[in-house]
């Protein structure tokens, strides 16, 4: 419980840490805000100097942090630049797709990854094994933005079987999802399977087979069990590499999600919209890490906490 | 469930005692290489009548816990048996079909080895590991087998069993988890058991309390026992006979009296003078040289590399000439006291 | 004084002599191959950006002649919607890829030695602030990362730059400390200091050096996920703009028409994949060589 506690509270010194890089880095020259809305070379200096004072931009730097860090703290995120809604309103719209394509390609990752990597450390070295290595290595090799592509080229332009993009109906939802949850389903089948197989030759799986215990019940009740850490472990690393991936996913197919947003508000230049998406997201890795590393403090009976993260 | 799988043994009672619980005789176990198989244990012969402890010695990669694992069925990938049976209750077990030779472990033919926390499912309480051996041989309810299982922990020597039943393995002493691997090994009350170096990662004096243990469990259940270890002192204090390995094969089978008061392969003599402590507790008599690996044994006597008293004959193979339940593999066997 | 130069050489050197003639050895005719090819390859993409009078060879327009596709006269591997030839177009980018790979492998890689030995090797304070900065740059994954550059400074070079290199140095930082750990409890670090050599100059001579193995092999996996990164990020908009090649460029062409041409998408994609996989292979086989104990966690 202590444990936890110095976690999270070290996590949320980094989240305020992180807030003040974003801040400086979206704020600090206030000529970069202010060329999303004026043209700077055309406008007269005096009504640039006017709007300036207006927004609060030529007061001192921290003082603007504060207003930017209390107006996040009670939920006000300010207005976007380019189409004036609230920020909350696209961040309302946004994060429920986003939260669809990545708790799909989460169910997909795990429901698929780890009875895959099962059957095929049982069945080592058949047909299936060879195959199911075979895919995952592909995966591995090959970009995710270019499996996305090709996929994209063989499945919805030659062969018009799944569309490629917005999100009209459940079919739609497929693509991105398979593209997202390849490569970190790769990993984890990997991960399975090599540790299922170092645990099928344990000592205490010896002892089970002297005590005449069919051997289904050892595989998917004992080695399952001691063989699932080490792939919690790497989901738990994967949270952060999931969420990048899916802002790049969400841009490839049009997923009008928190990565769309994000990405577009970028380019055009909306700085309020962009440093809070940010901030959201980089809180997010930071929580979900810490929250990783308690559960991982918890799941093993022996407590065998190393505290490394890679 | 089980039962109509289980073969028929021979009772015990229509034993008269003199009849091997478990005979193994001229097996051969080779391991699969390249060019060919190389012998790890060669026509190794040996029997165990119920309710008699036969000490298994010999150095490590000797063979002893092959010979166990394949008693069980539990050779590794690569290793196999290629000649000889193995007969439980007279029962051939070289050959069985896996499914009949699942049934019998455990419940007839049990194993325990000798690391206690590498060996038990760190991840499963020890309560729920006996249960579940219960319940994969008898068709009886769960908490019948929990009650079982609590009496037998009992039996083992762990105080307020029933509560430790929800213990995971690492919560408990090396000690006391060497007596919870005893205990489900012996909940089925199998006929033999094969202790594979049981004692060797324990302190002496927790290792007195297994010993003790170990043959408290022999008497009540008329259990056999194979007991292995590199440690010849501890095979004298509680074995009836003892067999002595080297290099694959046995080199000496004998009472464990006649054993100690005049080894006659001078392996053996050479392991217990090993084993004995100088004036001044200073160990002497060791055996000079090493044994050779798996492979690269010589075609004659296996221990003639290293033999003080190696004749010309030696370059020839010598045979095991069993009288009586004791042998020696050695044309040139010591006689007298072992100050020679 | 003299004395301590003298103690410290004779303990260092059999190790620096070994990785070195692993290096070097004969069986490695074959990666040495693949790697000279590969930077033939870049150094002619990035001559033809250097070099103005080189240029037009990928940046020449032909809009009588846009899209076509592979084995068209004068165009072996086809155009793009500008009508530029696209096999100048992929040499280009290569060599765009590489440099940025290499710069940025360079970078992440100088950043994280000094990084990680200071919070390694000079005491707690430093390691707190080092492992501070570490967990805060940890946070931004190089996607955010390149949104907070590009923000800041605009999509470009550079922004791919310093976003690539701080996404990569945070996870070497930490081998490295832990290395460090491990490095300063032995013998010749005793020694040294004892006799009163400073901290950096201990740092340099035996540290590093030590650690050169671990950073060659990681060096090779940056540029391999770097060039991946470029590619990436310039195919979202926010790393390379034209006119300067870069395989991700071409390939944002190619999802816009991906209607009607496959040669943009597959392309730079097979391109993108083996070089990728020779460089992985690469590391593959070096960890092999340089790094037996697997102190590199990929």
């Amino acid at each position: 419980m202590r444990f936890a506690l110095t976690r999270l509270g070290y996590a949320v010194i980094v989240i305020f840490l992180v807030s003040v890089v974003t801040f400086l880095a979206l704020h600090a020259s206030p000529g970069s805000v202010i060329s999303s809305v004026l043209n700077v070379s055309t406008t007269p200096h005096s009504v640039i100097v006017a709007y300036e004072r207006s927004h609060g931009l030529l007061d001192p730097l921290p003082v603007q942090y504060w207003r930017f860090v209390s107006g996040v703290a009670s939920g006000n995120f300010g207005t976007s630049l380019v189409s004036n809604l609230p920020v909350m309103r696209i961040v309302s719209n946004s994060i429920g797709y986003t939260a669809l394509l990545a708790g799909s390609a989460f169910l997909l990752i795990f429901g698929l990854g780890i009875p895959l990597g099962v059957l095929a450390a049982i069945a080592e070295g058949s047909a299936l094994d060879r195959a199911v290595r075979t895919v995952a290595s592909v995966v591995l090799a090959v970009p995710n933005f270019v499996l996305a592509m090709v996929a994209i080229l063989v499945l919805a332009v030659h062969l018009r079987v799944l569309p490629a993009g917005g999100t009209g109906s459940f079919s739609d939802l497929i693509l991105p999802t398979l593209v997202l949850a390849a490569e970190p389903w790769s990993l984890t089948v990997r991960v399975m399977r090599t540790s299922f197989l170092e645990h099928m030759s344990a000592d205490f799986t010896r002892t089970l087979r002297a005590r005449g215990i069919p051997e289904w019940r050892i595989q998917w009740r004992h080695v399952l069990r001691n063989s699932i850490g080490p792939v919690i472990s790497l989901g738990i690393l994967q949270v952060r590499n999931l969420l990048a991936y899916t802002l790049l996913v969400e841009v490839i197919f049009d997923w009008p999600g928190l990565g769309t947003q994000l990405v577009n508000s970028v380019l055009q230049r909306d700085y309020n919209v962009t440093e809070v998406l940010t901030l959201l997201l980089a809180a997010v890795i930071v929580l979900a890490s810490a929250l990783g590393d308690i559960l991982l403090s918890l799941v093993d009976p022996r407590v065998r906490v190393s505290g490394e993260r890679v | 469930m089980n039962s109509n799988l289980l073969p028929e043994l021979p009772a015990r009672s229509a034993n008269p005692g003199r009849v091997g619980a478990l005979e193994i005789a001229g097996l051969c176990i080779s391991r699969r290489e390249r060019r060919q198989p190389i012998s790890l244990v060669t026509d190794l012969s040996l029997s165990v009548a119920d309710g008699e402890i036969v000490g298994l010695v010999g150095e490590s990669g000797s063979g002893k816990s092959l010979t166990a694992l394949a008693c069980m069925g539990l050779l590794p990938r690569g290793v196999a048996i290629t000649a000889g049976d193995v007969r439980l209750g007279g029962i051939s077990l070289v050959g069985m079909e896996r499914k009949k030779l699942r049934v019998l472990r455990g419940s007839s033919i049990s194993m325990i080895f000798q690391d206690p926390l590498a060996s038990l499912d760190p991840c499963a309480r020890i309560g729920s590991q006996m249960v579940e051996t219960i319940l994969a041989h008898k068709d009886i309810s769960a908490a019948e087998a929990r009650k079982d299982a609590v009496e037998l922990l009992d039996r083992a020597g762990i105080p307020r069993a029933a509560e430790r039943m929800r213990c995971y393995p690492h919560e408990f002493s090396g000690g006391m988890r060497q007596r919870v691997m005893i205990a489900a090994a012996l909940v089925l009350k199998p006929r033999v058991l094969i202790a594979d170096e049981p004692t060797t990662a324990l302190d002496v004096t927790t290792q007195a309390g297994i010993v003790e243990l170990v043959l408290e469990l022999r008497r009540e259940l008329d259990m056999a026992v194979i007991w292995i270890s590199h440690d010849l002192g501890l095979v004298g204090q509680l074995a009836d006979r003892v067999a002595v390995m080297y290099a694959g094969e046995v080199v000496e089978v004998a009472d464990v009296q006649h054993l100690f008061a005049v080894p006659r392969h001078p392996y053996t003599h050479g392991l217990i003078r090993s084993g004995r402590r100088g004036e001044f507790g200073a160990r002497f008599g060791f055996i000079r040289g090493s044994v050779a690996e798996p492979g690269h044994w010589p075609g004659g006597c296996r221990f003639a590399p290293r033999c003080d008293r190696v004749l010309a004959g030696c370059d020839r193979h010598p045979e095991l000439a069993l009288l009586d339940k004791a042998g020696v593999r050695c044309i040139n066997p010591m006689t007298g006291g072992s100050g020679q | 004084m003299a004395a301590a130069p003298l103690v410290t050489e004779r303990l260092v050197r059999p190790k620096e002599r070994r990785w070195l003639r692993n290096v070097a050895g004969r069986h490695n005719i074959g990666w040495l191959a693949g790697c000279v090819v590969l930077l033939a390859i870049g150094s002619i993409g990035v001559i033809i950006q250097a070099v103005p009078s080189l240029r037009p060879v990928y940046l020449q327009q032909d809009l009588s002649h846009t899209l076509k596709p592979p084995l068209s006269p004068h165009h072996l591997l086809g155009t793009d919607n500008l009508g530029r030839d696209l096999a100048w177009q992929l040499v280009g980018g290569l060599g765009t890829s590489l440099a940025i790979g290499i710069g940025v492998s360079v970078l992440s890689v100088v950043l994280g030695l000094v990084i990680g030995i200071l919070g390694g090797f000079f005491g707690r304070a430093a390691d707190a602030v080092a492992n501070v900065i570490v967990d805060v740059t940890w946070a931004f994954p190089a996607i955010l990362l390149a949104v907070v550059f590009a923000g800041w400074i605009g999509p470009s070079l550079t922004t791919v730059i310093l976003a690539l290199a701080l996404t990569n140095w945070a996870g070497f930082a930490r081998i490295v400390r832990g290395e460090v750990l491990s490095l300063r409890e032995r013998d010749f670090v005793s020694a040294a200091r004892m006799l009163g050599v400073p901290k950096v100059i201990i740092s340099v001579r035996h540290m590093v050096v030590n650690l050169v193995p671990v950073t060659i092999v990681l060096a090779v996996y940056f540029v391999a996920t770097s060039i991946i990164g470029e590619a990436g990020l310039t195919f979202l908009g926010l790393g390379v703009q034209p006119p300067m090649p870069s395989l991700g460029l071409i390939l944002s062409t190619g999802r816009q028409y991906i209607d009607i041409t496959w040669w943009p998408v597959v392309l730079p994609g097979v391109l993108l994949a083996v070089l990728v996989l020779f460089l992985n292979a690469l590391g593959d086989h070096l960890r092999a060589r340089l790094d037996p104990q697997g102190r590199v966690r990929r």
